[in-house]
C-alpha cells in the first residue's frame, strides 16, 4: 500500500496536473480569503470554507480521474493486479495519496490564519475544527472520485462522471426538497453531505457526523474494490 | 427427459458459473457492507444525539446552555411537546442544535417537527390573534396552554452590518417554559371609563405571555381583587374620589397599579393628587434630548434613555439591551423613602436632556422619566407597587418590540415579584481583524497572487527540467 500511496503521491508532481491542481485551487481559496476575510476584516473562516466547497466539485475530479481510468488505458492494470499486493492496498494507495494532495493544499492554506494571528483573534479550535469537517468532506468526495475512475477507462469520463456526481450532491439539498414524501426527505438529508458538513461551519465538532463521512468513505472504497475485484473474474 | 435434462444443466451451469458466484457473493457483501456502515451510523447518530458526543467550538459557545435554563427545565414534571415549525429545505441547524439540548434535559420534553406549508393544519391550532405561526416558530404546549416563541425573537438582526450578530434563543426559550408553566391564573386588567387610550400591542404582548387581560370599568366594578393589576392608559378624564378610595384599598392589598400618562392630556387633579401621596409628581412638561447619540427617528422627543438599576431592569442592562421613550413627561420622585413608601426611578434622561419650565426657561436634565413606588405595611412586608410613566406610547406598536422585555419585566416583578431571566444573547459575529487598507492589499495580492504563482513556477521548472532528461 505504501508503494502505491508514495508512487501516485509522486506521479502529481511528476506531471504538471498536481501543479495545476494547486495553482487552481489556492488561486479560488486566496480570492475567497481576500474577498471574504480580509475585505470584511473577519475572522470567522466558515463563509469561506463553504465558497470554497464549490472549487471541490471542479478540482477534484481533476485528482482522481487519472487513479484508474489511466492504468486501464495504459493496459498497466493488468501489472498492478498481478503484483504482490492486495487490491485493498491498491484502492487505499490511490485513495490515500488524493487525499493526501488534497490535504496538502489545504496544508499550505493555513497561511491565512496565520496572516488573521498576526491581526486579530480567530478561534483556533474553530478554524481547526473547519479544517477538520472540510478535509473529511473532501476525502468523501474524493472516494467517489476513486469509484468513478476504476467504473470508466478515459480519464475525460471519469471526469465529467465524477464532476456530475458531486455537482449532484451539491445540490443534494435542492434535490431532496423537490421530494414531498417527509420518508424520502429524511433519507435524502441523512445521506447528505453537504448536510453533515454545515454543523462544522455551525461550529459543531460532532462524533456522528466525522463517522458518517469515514462510514461514506468506506462505503465508495469497497466499492471501489469490488467493482475492480469483478473486472478480476468476469 | 432430455429436454428435463437439458434444462437440469442450464440451471447447473447458471448457479455453477464462476459469474454467478462471484457476482451475487460480490452483491450479498456490498449491501451486508453497505447496511453495517449504516448500522453503525444510526447507532452513533442516536447515541450521539442523547449523550451529546459533540463540542461546541463556536466563539461564544451558543450551543452552552446556562445554569438558569438547565434548572428551569429539569423542574418541568408535565409532558411538553416542543414543536418547531420548519420549512423544508429551510432548516435552520442552530435551532435543532440548541432544543436537542434542551430535550436532552428532561425527559418530559418531546420535539415535534411540522412543516407550516404541508402541514397548515397544525399551525392553525397555535395561531394566535395578532400572531402568526411561521417557518421558525417554536411552540411549547403542555396540553392546557402553549407558548409561542416567534423566529424574529430568537436572532437579533443588526441593520448596519446587514447579519444576525446576536443569538437570544436561549433567554426566549427558557423565558417562554417559565411563562407556561407558572402564569395559569394570573389576569390584569385595563380600567375603562375614563377616555383610556387602547393600545392593541400592549394587550397583545400581555396575552402572549399568557397572562389574561380583560378590560374593567371602575367607575361601576371599582378594583375587584381577582386582578393581580389595573393598567391606566392615559385617561382624558380624572377618576371620582370613590373610585381613588377604590384604587388605594386594592394596592393596600398588595395588588399592582401601572399608569401612563401622556403629556397634552387635561389635568386629573384626583389621580394625580394620589400619585404625590405616594411620592411620584407627574409634571406638565415634555422632555427633550440633545444628545445626538441617543435620537432616534430624528426627533428629540424620541431618545434612548438611562437605565437605573432595579430587579425590574438588571437583565436589560446586563444584556446591553436599550428601551426607546417618546414625548415622555417628567415624573419625578417627591421622595426616596418616607411614609412606608419607597420611591425608585427606572428610566432617566441623560444630562444632556432639556425641559422647558412654565416659565419658558429651558432646564437641563437628568429628569426621570419612569418610576415605581413600593408601599409597605406595619410589618414591613409589600404592600402594593405603583409604576407610573410618563407616556403611553412606550407601549406603542412602534416601540413596543424593543421595550418589550420592560414592559413585561415591570408586569411581572410587580406581580410575582420576579425578576427577569438573566440569559445574555450571544453574539454571533466573530471578532474583527484590525488591519489597515494597506495590510488588506498586500495580503490580498500575497494569497491571491503570490502562492498560487509560486507553486505554478515550481510546477513549471520541473515540467521542463523532465522534458529534456
Amino acid at each position: 500500500m505504501t508503494a502505491i500511496f508514495k508512487r501516485e503521491f509522486k506521479a502529481y508532481f511528476t506531471s504538471p496536473i498536481g501543479y495545476i491542481y494547486l495553482g487552481i485551487f489556492l488561486f479560488f481559496s486566496g480570492f475567497f480569503f481576500s474577498a471574504i476575510n480580509l475585505m470584511y476584516t473577519m475572522t470567522d473562516m466558515s463563509p469561506f470554507f463553504s465558497n470554497l466547497t464549490i472549487i471541490l466539485v471542479f478540482m477534484l475530479p481533476l485528482l482522481t480521474m487519472r487513479l484508474f481510468a489511466e492504468e486501464r488505458r495504459n493496459k498497466t492494470d493488468q501489472l498492478l493486479l498481478t503484483a504482490p499486493v492486495s487490491v485493498f492496498g491498491i484502492v487505499m494507495g490511490k485513495f490515500l495519496s488524493a487525499a493526501a494532495l488534497f490535504g496538502f493544499s489545504l496544508i499550505i492554506t493555513f497561511v491565512y490564519p496565520a496572516v488573521m494571528l498576526i491581526y486579530g483573534n480567530p478561534l483556533l479550535s474553530t478554524v481547526l475544527a473547519l479544517y477538520c469537517g472540510f478535509f473529511l468532506l473532501g476525502c468523501s468526495l474524493i472516494s467517489i472520485g476513486v469509484f468513478v475512475s476504476a467504473s470508466t477507462e478515459s480519464q475525460i469520463t471519469a471526469a465529467i462522471i465524477s464532476f456530475v456526481i458531486l455537482l449532484f450532491i451539491q445540490l443534494s439539498d435542492w434535490v431532496s426538497s423537490l421530494f414531498n414524501n417527509a420518508t424520502v426527505k429524511k433519507i435524502f438529508d441523512w445521506l447528505s453531505v453537504t448536510n453533515r458538513y454545515q454543523e462544522f461551519t455551525d461550529g459543531v465538532l460532532s462524533l456522528s457526523s466525522v463517522m458518517f463521512f469515514i462510514s461514506f468513505c468506506a462505503v465508495f472504497i469497497f466499492l471501489t474494490i469490488s467493482s475492480i475485484e469483478k473486472r478480476r473474474w468476469s | 427427459m432430455n429436454k428435463f435434462s437439458e434444462f437440469k444443466t442450464v440451471i447447473k451451469r447458471f448457479f455453477t458459473d464462476k459469474r454467478f458466484i462471484y457476482g451475487s457473493g460480490s452483491v450479498a457483501t456490498i449491501v451486508g457492507f453497505i447496511a453495517i456502515a449504516v448500522l453503525v451510523n444510526v447507532i452513533i447518530g442516536l447515541l450521539s444525539d442523547k449523550f451529546i458526543l459533540k463540542a461546541d467550538l463556536t466563539e461564544n459557545k451558543i450551543f452552552k446552555l446556562s445554569q438558569q435554563t438547565v434548572d428551569v427545565v429539569k423542574e418541568i414534571s408535565e409532558n411538553v411537546d416542543v414543536i418547531l415549525f420548519e420549512r423544508t429545505g429551510n432548516e435552520d441547524p442552530k435551532i435543532r442544535e440548541l432544543l436537542q439540548r434542551y430535550i436532552n434535559l428532561n425527559s418530559n420534553l418531546k420535539l415535534k417537527v411540522y412543516d407550516p406549508d404541508k402541514d397548515p393544519m397544525s399551525a392553525q391550532k397555535y395561531k394566535k390573534l395578532g400572531q402568526t405561526i411561521s417557518a421558525g416558530s417554536i411552540v411549547f404546549d403542555n396540553g392546557r396552554n402553549y407558548m409561542v416563541v416567534s423566529p424574529s425573537d430568537l436572532q437579533t438582526y443588526n441593520p448596519v452590518s446587514g447579519a444576525y450578530d446576536n443569538f437570544n434563543a436561549e433567554n426566549k426559550l427558557t423565558s417562554a417554559i417559565i411563562s407556561l408553566s407558572k402564569r395559569a391564573d394570573m389576569k390584569v386588567a385595563f380600567t375603562q371609563g375614563h377616555g383610556e387610550k387602547t393600545i392593541y400591542t400592549a394587550e397583545q404582548l400581555i396575552k402572549d405571555d399568557n397572562i389574561a387581560v380583560e378590560k374593567v370599568s371602575t367607575l361601576t366594578q371599582g378594583f375587584p381583587e381577582e386582578y393581580d393589576m389595573f393598567l391606566v392608559i392615559s385617561p382624558q378624564m380624572d377618576f371620582t374620589a370613590e373610585e381613588i378610595e377604590a384604587l388605594d384599598a386594592y394596592l393596600k392589598k398588595g395588588k399592582s397599579i401601572q399608569v401612563y400618562l401622556d403629556f397634552k392630556i387635561p389635568s386629573l387633579p384626583r389621580l394625580e393628587s394620589y400619585l404625590s401621596d405616594m411620592g411620584i409628581q407627574v409634571q406638565d412638561n415634555v422632555v427633550f434630548e440633545s444628545d445626538a447619540k441617543r435620537i432616534a427617528y430624528n426627533t428629540p422627543l424620541c431618545f434612548i434613555p438611562v437605565i437605573k438599576s432595579h430587579p425590574i431592569t438588571s437583565a436589560i442592562i446586563s444584556n446591553n439591551l436599550n428601551v426607546i421613550v417618546y414625548g415622555n413627561r417628567v415624573v419625578s420622585r417627591l421622595w426616596e423613602e418616607k411614609n412606608s413608601v419607597k420611591v425608585e426611578t427606572l428610566l432617566e434622561s441623560s444630562d444632556k436632556s432639556i425641559v422647558t419650565d412654565s416659565e419658558g426657561n429651558n432646564v437641563k436634565g437628568p429628569f426621570s422619566l419612569a418610576v415605581v413606588a413600593t408601599r409597605f405595611d406595619s410589618e414591613n412586608k409589600e404592600a402594593g407597587k405603583l409604576f407610573v410613566m410618563g407616556s403611553s406610547e412606550f407601549l406603542n406598536e412602534q416601540f413596543s418590540t424593543m421595550n418589550k422585555d420592560f414592559i413585561l419585566g415591570s408586569i411581572n416583578w410587580q406581580i410575582d415579584d420576579t425578576e427577569a431571566l438573566n440569559i445574555r444573547p450571544k453574539s454571533l459575529s466573530s471578532s474583527k481583524l484590525e488591519m489597515t487598507r494597506q495590510d488588506i492589499v498586500i495580503w490580498a495580492i500575497a494569497s491571491i497572487v503570490f502562492i498560487p504563482v509560486i507553486v505554478l513556477v515550481f510546477g513549471l521548472i520541473t515540467w521542463l527540467r523532465r522534458r529534456h532528461l
